[in-house]
């Protein structure tokens, strides 16, 4: 047969622009290198010489249909409403897999349909029942079959639009029955010799190669024979051989035995190499004035990170998945042969605007990647899509789908292991699927950093369903996110009554919380005994080498991180961390590399950006310095650090006076001083804080007329003005560059303009009450320790609000300093405040200053 | 194995087979300047067994796989019915 080269390529509509989505779930660049190294994928070898091409960042939870749709949307999953693989029926009566009415929002085909442009959209995850857009869609029910070869097989309701295409549609699916030994040997050469009864593992290969061959016939077909603009097609194949075959993928795993490694050794790397095949002639068709996009939602571990035993969980595989997903992108104006650093797949819609010239959604959570186009582009931006009145081509509410065909769709996705086979007890099957269904949202919520929507969820789950380990720990990550370390403890100490949970693990993560609240010494007892007994655990080094960065401790912090990256060189956190180690040793050239290769992982990440800025300084590269900085407070305008060294790098090393100015215009706008504050409920040692920074060297805003007394014989260390700070604030250039004690709920009336750093005092708070009753002078027994319930959680929630408040602002930077542990260790939080305020102090003084005599209204240990 | 097939470093891809499409044999065994050079030929053999390559055409190719099947099934049928 002649193949038939440029024969008829694909029907072109009336637009200039032609656009092509390829996606192949699970795609990982781990792979495709070594094949197209060795010439085994030579069509995206060249593919990514003639384009732009780079890993792309997946979002938590990595579930495929979550992701296909934030892909296909520019919106996260709290937003999109695809929450999982399942939800429940509109009539709340079954679960079924998730559907696209469930959708909320547009999708690009909808958006094109409104600007007129014609897509043909296939095997979209999820796009069943089809939606009547302009073009054709063929839904993700259209590949599935049920019973054998040869038997009835029609084609679901609702699989294709339009219905004049279904029975063309309907003859171009391919069986996996009708596979021949010519097809399946190329994944199992050794295929004659299995005993096909005894092990399904064989007809697995030949289902998942029939469903992604009929969607790329459906697919071929459409872009031949159907105009279009926009093509997206959806493969799912690669996922599907992972999940089914990553375990005996070369270098053979512990505990896979020989027989089963050999006959399955090449079913991944042969997945690949088909579609390479298959691209070529989706190319073919799309012509050279296509731009064409391959992408992946999120990859898969290939190497010693893969693991070897899945967690008893719903969707459990999807601990296979990594993190970073592939994209090229080839076409008219599009740069060649390079490389492009930190895309994520939220920036895929936008950049597909951006190449129709439509403008971007305010409301999208990406942005588009301007960097893969040769000449600049500055689109254009409306509120939301989801305001443009007029039909898109969803449907109306009423649409119902194909029970038939949901079966279908549920056993492939119980077949994979992503769901479980669903309960006989209905109620208690939906019950499930409406709670994984909010977990889902609660992690999409912490993945956008949104712990404050994230906690009641989660708390109401772990409430419910306390069994549910994960939710608890989910739930105790928030909390550490937050600083809420008290409630994270709860729940530590509660899971460890479960026997479910690993040691280490809640060993990992109480050393986080106390990390995060400032003890890295207690933290590293904990972390360390994790390490020692989980040191497979990446993630447990890096915390290890940010607790010994803390301590400045850099050679065995550096340790750690290599340990890490040891183990997931795809950290862009243990490649930062690693960077200040470098960075801290006047090892600048290394500390480089480290930064620019956690940027490479993630290019939002503003201290990798500010680091990379100070080495590049340290080097006298600063031009290059220039850019560092600039990016980091363009993604971080808070950073007036990065602003402070643009002024001192176009003052004094490559003098530019305009943009010295500009720069300082900036500082000046913004930032009028710097002032230390110590802040904290009172009594809670704020006062014996500001007579450690006053030994320490630093000068104190204080008036003095407060005397010193038995409660506090050191003296207050307050300024009067400062009861007013409310109604006036005019005073505040008098604490410029001193240190002033304003107490937490006074700290919202700081103005803007000054640059805040605040050494923040906290206290057991039954401590800190027995202590302000007794100044208050109630001073019997009885009422000293009468423990007030009430004023415990009014100042509980004081002290929230203003960690809050802390959080949001710009211009202010905390650290949260612990009583107890300031007089348990007085050199090592000294070690750590002097650190926080720019390592200026006398440490030796500040610990001096400390006279743990005063600590006098200890909690007492139940 | 033909000459000039280049085995992965640690294994032999595909050695017992010899089932795949043309199309196929090109893509694993060449390199890239050998891959320039055969590109014009764009021959491929449809026989009933299929081939990888006819389905990586799509469409077309699965049609054209079919239609060779059903043919030598009925020839093969019709030898039989003699």
């Amino acid at each position: 047969m002649k193949k038939r080269k440029n024969s008829r390529r694909s029907v072109m509509s009336k637009s200039k622009r032609k656009v092509v989505v390829i996606g192949w779930d699970a795609a990982d660049w781990k792979i495709i290198f070594p094949l197209i190294e060795a010439g085994y994928m030579p069509t995206l070898a060249k593919f990514l010489k003639e384009g732009v091409w780079g890993k792309l960042a997946t979002l938590d939870p990595p579930m495929s249909p979550m992701l296909w749709t934030s892909i296909a949307t520019g919106k996260r999953a709290d937003k999109h409403g695809i929450l999982g693989f399942l939800e429940p029926t509109p009539d709340g009566q079954a679960i079924r897999p998730v559907n696209s009415t469930s959708r909320k929002v547009k999708a690009i085909w909808n958006i094109l349909h409104q600007q007129g442009y014609q897509s043909n959209v296939v095997g979209w995850w999820p796009s069943h029942p089809a939606e009547p857009i302009n073009g054709v869609m063929v839904s993700n029910f259209y590949q599935q079959f049920k019973g054998k070869y040869g038997d009835p097989w029609p084609l679901p309701k609702g699989t294709v639009y339009p219905q004049r295409l279904e029975e063309e549609m309907e003859n171009l699916r391919v069986h996996a029955g009708e596979m021949t030994e010519a097809h399946v040997l190329p994944f199992v050469p050794t295929a004659v010799e299995v005993d096909y009864e005894k092990d399904k593992r064989l007809y697995s290969v030949s289902k998942i190669l029939a469903h992604c061959t009929s969607i790329h016939a459906a697919a071929t077909h459409l872009m031949e024979h159907e105009p279009w603009d926009f093509t997206a097609i959806y493969y799912d194949a690669i996922d599907h051989f992972c999940h089914g075959f990553m375990k005996f993928h070369p270098p053979q795993l512990p505990g896979v035995p020989d027989d089963l490694f050999q006959r399955y050794k090449q079913v991944v790397t042969s997945g690949y190499i088909y579609h390479d095949m298959m691209l070529e002639r989706l190319l073919e068709l799309a012509g050279d004035d296509a731009t064409v996009m391959i992408i992946s939602d999120h990859g898969f571990h290939s190497d010693h990170l893969r693991p070897r035993k899945l967690p008893k969980e719903p969707a459990a595989p999807a601990h296979e998945h990594s993190p970073f997903g592939i994209f090229a992108m080839k076409g008219p104006g599009i740069k060649k042969n390079e490389q492009i650093f930190g895309a994520s797949l939220l920036d895929i819609t936008p950049t597909l605007l951006t190449l129709y010239d439509l403008p971007l959604g305010d409301d999208m959570e990406g942005r588009p990647l301007l960097q893969c186009f040769e000449e600049a582009k500055v689109p254009a931006t409306i509120p939301s899509w989801e305001e443009v009145e007029g039909d898109c081509g969803m449907h109306s509410e009423d649409v119902q789908e194909d029970t038939w065909a949901a079966q279908e769709a549920m056993q492939q996705l119980i077949e994979l292991g992503y769901v479980e086979a669903p309960d006989d007890d209905k109620q208690e099957a939906i019950r499930k699927t409406v709670n994984e269904s909010q977990y889902y949202l609660a992690k999409t919520h912490i993945h956008a950093g949104r712990h404050d929507d994230a906690i009641p969820i989660l708390e109401t789950l772990f409430a419910t369903d306390p069994d549910q380990t994960r939710y608890g720990l989910t739930l105790c990550s928030s909390y550490l996110a937050k600083k809420m370390g008290k409630k994270g403890k709860q729940i530590i100490d509660q899971l460890r009554n479960n026997e479910d949970v690993s040691e280490d693990y809640l060993d990992y993560m109480e050393g986080n919380l106390l990390l995060s609240s400032n003890r890295p010494r207690m933290a590293l007892e904990l972390l360390r005994k994790a390490q020692k007994n989980a040191p497979e655990f990446a993630e447990v080094h890096v915390q290890v080498g940010k607790a010994l960065n803390m301590r400045q401790l850099w050679e065995e912090a550096a340790e750690a991180f290599k340990t890490s990256l040891s183990l997931d060189n795809d950290s862009p956190i243990a490649h930062h961390g690693l960077a200040i180690t470098y960075l801290r040793r006047g090892r600048y050239e290394e500390a480089v590399n480290e930064l620019l290769h956690a940027l490479e992982l993630m290019h939002f990440f503003p201290p990798a950006h500010y680091h990379l800025g100070e080495a590049l300084v340290l080097m006298e590269h600063y031009e290059e310095a220039a850019q560092a900085f600039q990016m980091a407070a363009s993604m971080a305008p808070g950073m007036t650090r990065a602003y402070r060294w643009l002024v001192n790098i176009y003052e004094e090393k490559i003098p530019d006076a305009a943009k010295a100015a500009h720069y300082r215009t900036i500082i000046n706008e913004r930032i009028k001083g710097v002032i230390t504050i110590v802040s904290g409920l009172p009594r809670s040692g704020t006062s014996m804080m500001m007579q450690m920074l006053h030994r320490g060297g630093m000068e104190a805003l204080t008036d003095e007329l407060r005397q010193p007394d038995n409660n506090n014989p050191k003296g207050y260390y307050e300024y009067e003005p400062v009861k007013r700070l409310g109604k006036d604030n005019s005073w505040l250039h008098e604490a410029e560059d001193k240190v002033v004690k304003i107490i937490g709920p006074l700290l919202y009336n700081l103005p803007a303009e000054y640059e805040y750093k605040i050494v923040f005092m906290e206290r057991d708070m039954s401590e800190l009450l027995r202590s302000q009753q007794i100044m208050l002078g109630k001073t019997s027994h009885a009422e000293a320790n009468a423990y007030p319930a009430t004023l415990a959680a009014a100042f509980e929630k004081q002290l929230q609000q203003a960690k809050d408040w802390i959080k949001r602002q710009s211009n202010v930077e905390a650290l949260f300093v612990p009583y107890a542990e300031v007089i348990a260790h007085p050199e090592e939080q000294a070690e750590n405040i002097n650190a926080f305020l720019g390592n200026a102090l006398n440490v030796k003084e500040m610990a001096l200053s400390v006279d743990p005599d005063l600590y006098r209204n200890k909690a007492v240990k139940s | 194995m033909d000459k000039g097939i280049k085995p992965l470093a640690d294994e032999r891809y595909f050695y017992n087979n010899t089932n795949f499409g043309n199309l196929q044999l090109k893509y694993v065994y060449m390199d890239e300047k050998e891959e320039k050079q055969d590109q014009p030929s764009n021959q491929y053999e449809v026989t009933a067994m299929g081939s990888l390559g006819l389905l990586a055409l799509g469409a077309v190719g699965i049609k054209a796989w079919r239609k060779k099947r059903d043919e030598e099934a009925q020839k093969q049928q019709e030898e039989r019915d003699e």
